[in-house]
């Protein structure tokens, strides 16, 4: 048996090369080999594009008039977009190595969470960068907080079910927070459906995005599907 | 044994074979999973919405589209194609490709299984929301073109969602697909007669005209017109279909040229099912009762359906509702009566009132107060008819019923400009008018001078009309009435000013 026919993670060679070629300390330079191959390991590129897409669709919803007036019907689209860039950052930390990464990677939390926080902040930028010269309803901080919130609940749903199913909590927690939307619910919880400077529902979507942090951070996605051989679907 | 018996074997043996293939995928699919949250989603949204409304089977039918399957579609579609990726994630590709059985039925059996759980949940939902609404209502029986539409919208998205799934494997095609099909739902505000063959878009929105596609009493004096639903699960399972056929197409599939031609012969069909839909779409105009599509319409469905009124009195005058809604002829009752007695002796004034059926083209273009109005106050002797307006559940909706009512009443009976037709110029007398509406409804409406006598930007009327109803309102009942039974010609003509009034 050979190593011949081993896959190479995408993009490994070209990060590898171009730190190589680089007058950077060999330390650096493999730190930042680190960081870029479990960016790669984890999708991160593709998930910018579904960031940027997100962004786009927000974009394109105000440009179309899928976002009119300032009713609890107008927040619905941007919140679905808001649901979709937590799923994507859900998603992304889903591990493809399993245990064998878990025993090595001494590194391992901390690339976590930066991967975690710096998505949640692009997906706000991008959000926000889509809406800008457009009247969104509730404004940027409303982003801010939704966004963080339901990419809280991801993460959390990550550390329960997988990386891989992520996207189902906050999917679902999309429609119990449009349904409040519509009714006008003032629990704190569905933060989405509250005004964007109501301290309770800020305090709850912080609160649920520490913890999904922390809990990814500390446990990373869980790895039921390599556990079991396979797992569901 | 013979060659025949030979063939009867294997052929068994092959259907044994797909059907274990299927039950394993049943036992395996991870829609099993999230049939929980499929649940809290029916709970929270759809059932929640159905129940405020009315027990009236339309009413209540019509959220399936408009929550049930948004919400459902999402998860389907999500799920399907996680699904999809399954092959590509294992990186079993190669260990399934040289199976005897085609690709093909391999990945139809667990496309299956998971449109097959998001049916059943489905249906189940259906099951619930039905049998509340059959021990409820009071009239007819349940609609199932609705159940139809949304079942056939069920299995386009999950077919559509397993083929990305399986032509774009990646960890981000689930969620992108389950926020695209949200999306569709939430975002397509379309005046094109396309748009409505998705049916969210129906079920949620208007057309260009800002008509209901469907009037709310739809099933209850008129039948429920199958024209659109008809052209929509034609169009979604023609979709549907012709992704499968993209499916057995695809390089995963494998198969022979058998398999290939079968795929191309699904694919055509499925196309020209959906393309036909979309050109009988095309053609279909807004009918008083609903959406009319020429080449699918049934004369018989304009008939109106015959049917026992419920009645009741308020003194003298009878007051007749259609047996669904006899829930409410107590309410109806209770809010008019006031009213009535107000009117009572007056020229004009009706002697018995009617629920009449929603007309959306003759309320739209009556330039009444809403879609759902038009009021009328006619005949000899006169009668009042209006159609049932739309209120929230609860006291407050209760309320607002009474409220509309009166003002509908009122409105009718001195003839306001609100009833000419747009563009109509109003005579001179619309504010005399107002100031009589709003002193005949004060007593029992509290909101009557913002209702009928405040200008279009503001809640209070104007100091001149307010003046005016200061001094009418001053008036004893009995010289009041004899006032009115003077001048009422001359007040609904639009003859008497401001100044005139007593």
């Amino acid at each position: 048996m050979t190593a011949a026919g081993v896959r190479e993670p995408r993009g490994a060679r070209r990060g590898q090369g171009a730190l190589a070629s680089g007058p950077l300390p060999a330390r650096t330079a493999g730190a930042l080999r680190l960081v870029w191959l479990h960016l790669v390991s984890r999708r991160v590129p593709a998930a910018l594009a579904g960031l940027a897409a997100c962004a786009a669709g927000m974009r394109a919803g105000l440009a179309w008039g899928w976002v009119q007036g300032s009713g609890a019907g107008a927040q619905q689209v941007p919140l679905l977009l808001e649901a979709g860039t937590a799923s994507v950052i859900a998603v992304t930390t889903y591990s493809p190595f399993g245990e064998p990464e878990r025993a090595t990677g001494r590194w391992l939390p901390w690339l976590r969470l930066g991967i975690s926080v710096a998505l949640t902040g692009a997906a706000i930028g991008m959000l926000a960068a889509g809406a800008a010269a457009a009247r969104l309803p509730d404004g940027t901080l409303a982003i801010v907080r939704n966004v963080a919130g339901i990419t809280g609940i991801g993460l959390l749903s990550a550390a329960i079910i997988g990386g891989a199913l992520a996207w189902i909590a906050p999917m679902a927690y999309t429609v119990v927070a449009e349904f409040a939307l519509l009714e006008g619910w003032t629990t704190p919880w569905t933060w989405p459906g509250r005004p964007p400077h109501d301290r309770g529902a800020a305090i709850c979507a912080a609160v649920v995005f520490a913890a999904g942090v922390a809990v990814v951070t500390a446990r990373g996605g869980r790895d039921w599907v390599h556990a079991d051989g396979g797992g569901a679907g | 044994m013979t060659t025949a018996s030979l063939s009867l074997r294997s052929r068994r043996r092959s259907w044994a074979g797909a059907g274990r293939l299927l039950r394993l995928e049943f036992r395996r699919s991870t829609m099993i999973w999230v049939l929980p949250l499929l649940a809290v989603a029916f709970w929270f949204d759809a059932y929640h919405f159905a129940d405020a409304n009315p027990p009236v089977w339309y009413l209540r039918a019509s959220e399936l589209p408009n929550h049930l399957l948004r919400d459902f579609s999402a998860f389907a579609a999500g799920v399907a194609a996680w699904t999809g990726t399954r092959d590509s994630r294992r990186r079993t590709l190669d260990m399934v490709m040289p199976t005897p059985r085609p690709g093909w039925a391999r990945l139809g059996a667990a496309w299956a299984a998971t449109t097959g759980w998001v049916l059943a949940a489905y249906l189940a939902c259906v099951a619930v929301l039905y049998g509340v609404t059959a021990v409820q209502a009071t009239w007819g029986g349940p609609p199932w073109w609705p159940v139809t539409v949304c079942a056939a919208g069920l299995v386009a998205v999950s077919a559509i969602g397993f083929l990305a799934g399986v032509l774009v494997p990646g960890r981000f095609t689930a969620p992108l697909t389950a926020v695209i099909t949200l999306l569709l739902s939430s975002a397509i505000r379309s005046a094109s007669p396309y748009a409505m063959l998705w049916p969210t878009t129906n079920a949620s929105t208007t057309n260009t005209g800002g008509l209901p596609l469907t009037p709310s009493d739809a099933g209850v004096f008129h039948h429920y017109l199958p024209d659109l639903p008809i052209a929509q699960t034609m169009f979604l399972a023609g979709i549907g279909l012709a992704a499968l056929g993209v499916l057995g197409l695809s390089r995963v599939a494998g198969g022979g040229r058998r398999l290939r031609a079968a795929a191309v012969v699904v694919t055509v069909a499925g196309l020209a099912a959906a393309g036909t839909a979309a050109g009988l779409t095309g053609t279909a105009r807004q009918g008083a009762y609903g959406v009319v599509i020429p080449a699918l319409h049934d004369a018989a469905s304009d008939r109106p359906i015959p049917y026992p009124p419920a009645c009741d009195h308020d003194g003298a005058v009878l007051v007749c509702m259609h047996p669904a809604y006899r829930a409410y002829l107590a309410d109806v009752t209770g809010a008019l009566g006031p009213v009535l007695r107000e009117v009572a002796g007056l020229p004009g004034a009706p002697v018995r009132v009617d629920q009449a059926a929603t007309d959306v083209l003759a309320s739209a273009t009556s330039g009444a107060l809403s879609a759902e109005a038009g009021s009328v106050l006619g005949g000899s002797p006169p009668a009042f008819r209006f159609p049932m307006p739309s209120f929230p559940p609860g006291a407050a909706g209760h309320a607002q019923l009474a409220e509309d009512l009166q003002e509908d009443l009122m409105v009718a009976f001195v003839n306001d400009a609100r009833l000419l037709p747009p563009g109509a110029q109003p005579a001179g007398g619309v504010p005399a008018q107002e100031t009589v509406e709003w002193v005949l409804l004060q007593p029992f409406d509290p909101w009557a001078e913002q209702d009928v006598a405040a200008g279009p930007d503001s809640d209070t009327a104007s100091p001149a009309v307010a003046a005016a109803a200061r001094r009418f309102g001053a008036l004893p009942a009995a010289a009041r009435h004899s006032w009115l039974a003077a001048h009422l010609g001359a007040l609904r003509a639009g003859r008497v000013s401001l100044g005139q009034l007593p």
